[in-house]
């Protein structure tokens, strides 16, 4: 499976918030109603096309419970796009974006996209966070914002391609440097040829 | 082997645990598991020792406590996952076993004192499972809110108690680092699972090792459901029940990390055929189907701790069970290598030779990584060495023949190519000096080179040579084992070719690329450039001008051919300065290490230390390559004396550089901070730079020191203009 770009996700908030359910959705197109939950993390992967260039993106998917933490913060190194993920039927799980916000900007790169998202919007009539205070925090914070629905599948597409356009057009205004340290984009065999250079200065030397 | 003589003996007052162990021993490698219909009583047997069925004990009132205690953040958590467990099997869609498996996980967190971490639902899991017989439709609907803590009405009943002392014992006995009241120290000791396991893995399946540490793979990727729930979140419960029927009769905590070991290794080929970008995903479903694999799986993982040096083994459980203080971290797991110490090695002579069935485990080898000097002086009659010398090395239109100190990729390769026959068939084991310098140049490159050629099993003896001379010295060559007899030993010369060949490996360390400190060595070498160029500078010139910035490229004849040996064989550079060192014979030649000479070397190695204030001739290129940048090891600790020190001259910045062929080594080095360290000059600029010259060896009460230590002043000094260049020079 050849592709011209990898990029590495993740998607984190707290237990609960739907993180594996937005996942299963986007990359199966169904929805689990109650899905095993995630102990530190597991992967999914989709490939998604942008200006006729195949891009895959690889999504991890991280526990949300408090206590791990210490371990999930070494899955941001070299992430190239993180989905911020709340519930909206949970004021809770919103209080605690701050702390996931900054965990995201110090354990990452500073050139990761996040984009934060609403979920479990079905569930209007149980409601307790406002999509305005979701806006408000994603302005505050320079953010991109969605409210979805793992359940309807509603915008959970969207979600997952906007974050890969932003770092697409990042990458095509030439702000990420695909030969320095940002490891969040890994260019595949399909790539232009500019960057093949990167594959070559990667694999160091097998020994010593 | 059937269920009805395994309850026979169970029955049986008199029966020995023994004799009860080995039936069930032989009934799991005859069946591959525990007969199902009597595994509660079994596993009761095996976790609380109790011959009888599993007793039904209800703890109502210490329950009530518990939901009265634990808050709402816990408690909600709980339910949410206990509501998550297992969603597709009917058994834990009834809502009774749900609210059941959130009352013992309430009840567990409360008693042992422990925050709820998740993960441990799913351990809870299998001893449901264990008593799915006994849950039975319940007409009414389970009438339960986490709200009121008030005890379950379905709670009081259920015979799914049966089933807690069960889980509790089996944490206890099975995953008691899971159990530790600080979440912190939980997760650290988790985190020191994953760097033993890497070893293990490098240990066994080098190939393996490489190809996922090259894309990047670590433990905590794809082990960390298997160690936090001990396999119960990734295999299905029959054949869970299968795996824990196998380690409760085996008894052996550590089991399940050979398990994972054996199961990543038998996913190998698919492991290589992935994608390097599939790789996680390829990992995250690694999984054992059907009960025979379980079986075949759990067999391999016994194999493969039987060919583990036991040493490491029991490094690897001290570390999860006994030794959790951060100041317990093992730092030779850095090498990616096992490392053994002389008695771990000793015992793993002996079992080879001693045990009746020995083809279980493979020979051990024994390969001295030194310098055919070193090894000349005295070695080990039983070690084979290395022959460096006679590996042919390409050096461009150069006849002479050369000797080789430093090993290159070439002369690796070749040596590898010699291993080659042994591939996989001997445990190999390399022996340097062990003087940290010397291994870094004998015995971890070639390590790493085997293992990069994916042979398995190799180790090395950490201490070299010298632990062994301590080792026999402790034990004042009492009866000692034969295969530990020396052949020609001088541990005198041996000493001296080894601080020689450091000396020389020191000097031209710039240009060597076996170093990762690779920032710290391009800074020493401008750091031991520029002070060559002061010390001339100064002597011609009374003002002590420092050298324009031109002057600066302008190099020796000797300098150039450092530099150019960057580019071109390192070996010949050494060469080079190692028959300089021998004509020179200086004085900075000989030291010894103070705790190993006799007292008589040491004063005649005193009185050729230039004293204070005496004339040395600072022109020699030999001693200004010697100087280094020193800090000791233990700088934060010694910070304070020398802050002390600086009291009443603390418009000096001091920075210290010494001749130090003793103690420094790369680990010292390594901790110098550069950066830091700099930008305090930087913020002097007005003061002046002191070079410090000290020898680092530590003098006690018998041995005298060189110098008066109140009279450490020989001193260089700088102005402003050199200080700022020095600085320059210095982030370059």
């Amino acid at each position: 499976m050849s592709y011209a770009y990898l990029f590495k996700f993740i998607i984190i908030g707290d237990s609960g918030v739907g993180k594996s359910c937005l996942l299963l959705q986007f990359t199966d197109k169904r929805f689990q109603p109650i899905h095993d939950l995630t102990i530190g993390v597991e992967f999914g992967a989709k490939i998604v096309q942008m200006d006729g260039k195949t891009i895959k993106l690889q999504i991890w998917d991280t526990a949300g419970q408090e206590s791990f933490r210490s371990i999930t913060r070494s899955y941001y190194r070299g992430a190239a796009g993180a989905l911020l993920v709340y519930d909206i039927t949970r004021r809770e799980t919103f209080n605690h974006l701050a702390t996931w916000l900054e965990d995201a900007r110090q354990y990452s790169s500073p050139d990761m996209t996040v984009v934060l998202v609403g979920n479990k919007c079905d569930l209007e009539h149980r409601r307790q966070v406002s999509k305005e205070e979701g806006e408000a925090f994603a302005r505050a914070h320079g953010l991109s914002f969605l409210e979805t629905s793992a359940k309807t599948a509603f915008h959970v597409e969207e979600t997952f391609t906007e974050a890969a356009r932003t770092i697409y057009e990042k990458i095509k205004q030439g702000k990420l440097d695909l030969n320095g340290d940002f490891q969040g984009v890994k260019v595949g065999a399909t790539a232009n040829t500019i960057q093949l250079q990167q594959n070559n200065q990667d694999e160091r030397s097998g020994c010593c | 082997m059937n269920g009805k003589a395994i309850v026979k003996i169970l029955d049986h007052s008199e029966s020995a645990n023994e004799e009860i162990l080995d039936h069930l021993n032989n009934c799991l490698s005859s069946e591959h598991q525990l007969p199902e219909s009597i595994r509660p009583r079994i596993w009761n047997f095996l976790l609380l020792g109790k011959s009888g069925v599993p007793e039904l004990h209800i703890p109502v009132r210490e329950l009530n406590t518990a939901l009265n205690s634990l808050s709402n953040t816990v408690k909600e958590q709980i339910w949410l996952d206990v509501n998550r467990l297992r969603p597709s099997l009917w058994l834990f869609q009834q809502k009774q076993v749900r609210v059941m498996a959130y009352c013992m996980l309430c009840l567990f967190c409360y008693q042992r004192e422990i925050s709820y971490f998740q993960g441990l639902h799913e351990m809870l899991a299998p001893f449901i499972f264990l008593f799915q017989h006994e849950v039975v439709t319940w007409s009414d609907d389970v009438s339960f809110s986490i709200g009121d803590s008030k005890v379950p009405q379905v709670a009081i009943f259920s015979p799914l108690w049966k089933c807690y002392q069960l889980f509790c014992a089996f944490l206890e006995r099975f995953a008691p680092f899971l159990l530790e009241k600080s979440e912190e120290m939980l997760f650290r000791l988790l985190k020191r699972a994953f760097c033993y396991f890497q070893i293990l893995l490098v240990y066994h399946s080098p190939r393996l090792f490489w190809t996922l540490a090259d894309a990047e793979v670590t433990p905590d990727m794809y082990c960390i459901s298997w160690f936090v729930t001990l396999f119960a979140r990734n295999v299905n419960l029959e054949e869970l029940l299968v795996l824990y029927d196998c380690l409760l009769v085996s008894g052996n905590v550590m089991s399940i990390f050979y398990f994972a070991l054996e199961l990543i290794s038998r996913h190998q080929t698919i492991i290589l055929q992935s994608n390097k970008a599939m790789l996680p995903e390829t990992l995250m479903n690694i999984s054992v189907n059907g009960n025979d694999q379980v079986w075949e799986t759990w067999l391999g993982g016994q194999r493969k701790q039987c060919i583990t040096p036991q040493g490491f083994h029991r490094r690897f459980y001290r570390a999860l069970y006994e030794t959790k203080e951060y100041s317990k971290e093992d730092t030779s797991l850095d090498k990616n290598c096992i490392q053994l110490q002389v008695d771990d090695w000793l015992e793993e002579w002996n079992r080879t030779h001693q045990l009746k069935d020995s083809s279980s485990i493979l020979p051990f080898f024994l390969w001295d990584c030194r310098s055919k000097e070193e090894y000349d002086a005295g070695h080990l009659a039983i070690a084979a060495r290395i022959p460096w010398e006679s590996f042919h090395i390409a050096t461009e239109g150069d006849n002479k023949k050369t000797r080789v100190m430093v090993p290159t990729q070439e002369t690796l390769n070749q040596a590898v190519e010699m291993f080659e026959p042994l591939r996989n068939i001997v445990r190999i084991c390399l022996i340097g000096s062990g003087d940290d310098i010397l291994d870094q140049i004998d015995v971890y490159p070639m390590a790493l080179a085997l293992t990069r050629s994916y042979f398995a099993y190799v180790s090395i003896l950490s201490g070299g040579i010298h632990s062994i001379l301590e080792w026999k010295q402790q034990r004042n060559d009492k009866a000692l084992p034969h295969h530990l007899d020396w052949v020609d030993l001088d541990s005198m010369s041996q000493r001296l070719i080894e601080e020689r060949r450091k000396a020389s490996i020191q000097s031209t360390i710039d240009s060597s690329t076996l170093l990762n400190s690779q920032p710290i060595v391009d800074l020493r070498h401008s750091f031991n450039r520029l002070v060559s160029k002061w010390v001339r500078g100064g002597k011609t010139a009374s003002t002590m001008n420092f050298p324009p910035s031109n002057n600066v490229e302008e190099k020796s004849p000797q300098q150039q051919s450092i530099e150019e040996s960057k580019l071109g064989s390192l070996a010949d550079s050494l060469l080079m300065r190692e028959n300089e060192r021998l004509v020179s014979k200086h004085w900075l030649d000989s030291p010894l290490r103070c705790d190993t000479c006799d007292a008589t070397t040491w004063k005649v190695w005193c009185q050729r230390v230039p004293k204070i204030g005496s004339v040395v001739d600072l022109d020699r290129e030999e001693w200004i390559a010697s100087l280094q940048l020193f800090y000791v090891q233990t700088w934060s600790e010694s910070r304070n004396e020398w802050t002390n020190r600086m009291i009443g001259i603390s418009e000096y910045y001091f920075v210290v550089l010494a001749r130090d062929t003793l103690h420094t080594s790369y680990a010292s080095i390594k901790t110098f901070r550069p950066l830091e360290d700099i930008h305090q000059v930087e913020n002097k600029k007005d003061n002046v730079v002191v070079i410090y010259v000290k020898a680092c060896v530590e003098a006690s009460d018998d041995i005298p020191w060189p110098w008066d230590r109140q009279d450490e002043k020989w001193i260089i000094k700088l102005d402003e203009r050199q200080v700022n260049k020095f600085i320059e020079l210095l982030k370059k």
